[in-house]
């Protein structure tokens, strides 16, 4: 088992691992989005677009605070997201260079006299990195999920109804809502007919 | 490794869709994952067979399952109307909303709806149609795991100190590998965000364009709820 072989091994199987988790994106193109609206994209990651430009995109989410300042809640899970974002992407590097840099304690094969030495440096290397990288996979959860809270509250209260934080003017309402207990409103359409012969759908 | 085996890694969002008829992707706190939410909105047959036909996926990810979604030869497919690209003016139903504080949006006590029947009792009915195939738990398919590899196993006699380089060579090997596929792979399931993603998207904008099989007062049919 040299050296050589191992290293490899191991650049072989990361890159078959790499290939074999494959990648997806999304198909349909949203036809009608309202002014302001954030719709999600996934090409590689999370992308939050609106009016044809991207807003911002994971893992670093960078704008998306900016752009729904104006709903407190959103804001405050922007900014999360992009706090998770970057210290997962920090955490990444950092774990995959002290995991690449134990590799070179393999030399320590070589090394007779101080074997234990070099092997000892690479398995504390190996851990920390590993350690790192699994705090990685963390944080990129904790972006991605605050992100898609941000784009929901703001969503929720701005960008579904046709308003944006830069303008924030709404369109009028199409017609009351129906209160809960009150009869309905003769400009709203009909419920179905359910007949009793219907099946269940 | 082990916080990642139990699951803790993960973020438990406390978002709540309001009940107004608009589809959105949401994060699944138990799996991570973004899974789709219809917000009041049907699903019947005919509403699954056009999302299919629009996003050409075979399953929709929703709340900890799958709607298969199935193909009806019969129908004839769902075309967008093409007067209504461009810019979209929203239609909610509800008080005309009022700015009070500037740069600062209202908060609704009660959310605008996209779909005016959903203020009444019991209409529309809950409804998302029986999956023609099946559904299928989360877990079988959508996601990913990662199996650590085990290193351990004893020795003896005086090949305890071989043993012990061999162990340490495999480990320094194999946790580069493992930490490069924690740093790079993404950890939600890219299928199944595109699946989620496409179907709300696809979904909204029937609904928006009118006439639409995922509507509750214009889809055929009724009743039935999962």
């Amino acid at each position: 088992m040299s050296p050589r072989w191992l290293r490899n091994s191991a650049v072989c199987a990361a890159l078959a691992t790499l290939a074999s988790t494959g990648c997806a994106t999304t198909q349909y193109q949203p036809q009608l989005a309202a002014r302001g609206e954030l719709l999600l994209r996934y090409d590689g990651g999370f992308v939050m677009q609106a009016q044809g430009q991207t807003v911002a995109r994971a893992l670093s989410y960078r704008g998306l605070d900016r752009f729904v300042a104006c709903v407190p809640e959103a804001h405050q899970h922007a900014r999360s997201a992009q706090s998770h974002g970057g210290a997962a992407i920090a955490l990444s590097v950092i774990g995959v260079t002290l995991s690449l840099a134990s590799l070179g304690s393999l030399a320590g094969l070589a090394d007779t006299q101080h074997q234990w030495s070099w092997l000892g440096g690479g398995l504390a290397a190996g851990a920390v990195g590993l350690t790192l990288s699994a705090l990685a996979w963390r944080e990129k959860n904790q972006a991605n999920g605050h992100a898609l809270d941000a784009m929901n509250h703001y969503n929720d209260a701005v960008g579904s109804l046709g308003a944006n934080c830069q303008d924030l003017r709404y369109p009028p309402a199409a017609g009351p809502a129906p209160q809960a207990t009150d009869a309905m409103p003769d400009n709203l359409p009909l419920p179905p007919a359910v007949s009793p012969s219907s099946g269940p759908n | 490794m082990a916080t990642i085996g139990s699951g803790g890694c993960g973020y438990t969002s406390g978002y709540v869709p309001p009940i107004d008829g608009r589809a959105r992707v949401v994060w699944n706190s138990q799996d991570s994952e973004a899974t789709a939410t219809l917000a009041g909105g049907g699903l019947s047959t005919e509403c699954q067979a056009a999302i299919r036909h629009l996003t050409g996926h075979e399953r929709i990810p929703v709340d900890r399952s799958f709607v298969q979604l199935p193909t009806l030869p019969s129908a004839e497919p769902y075309q967008l109307v093409s007067s209504y690209r461009g810019e979209y003016v929203p239609r909610y139903y509800g008080p005309n909303i009022i700015v009070i504080q500037p740069g600062i949006a209202p908060h609704f006590p009660r959310p605008p709806l996209f779909i005016p029947g959903l203020g009444r009792p019991g209409f529309p009915p809950p409804r998302i149609a029986p999956p023609v195939a099946g559904g299928v738990r989360l877990g079988s398919g959508g996601g990913r795991s990662f199996g650590g590899s085990s290193i351990g196993g004893g020795s003896g006699g005086g090949d305890a100190g071989k043993a012990f380089v061999v162990l340490a060579v495999v480990a320094i090997v194999v946790m580069p590998v493992i930490s490069i596929t924690l740093a790079t792979v993404r950890p939600e399931s890219e299928r199944q965000a595109s699946q989620a993603i496409d179907a709300v998207n696809a979904y909204n904008d029937m609904l928006r364009n009118g006439n639409s099989p995922c509507d509750p007062a214009f889809a055929p049919e009724a009743g039935g709820a999962s």
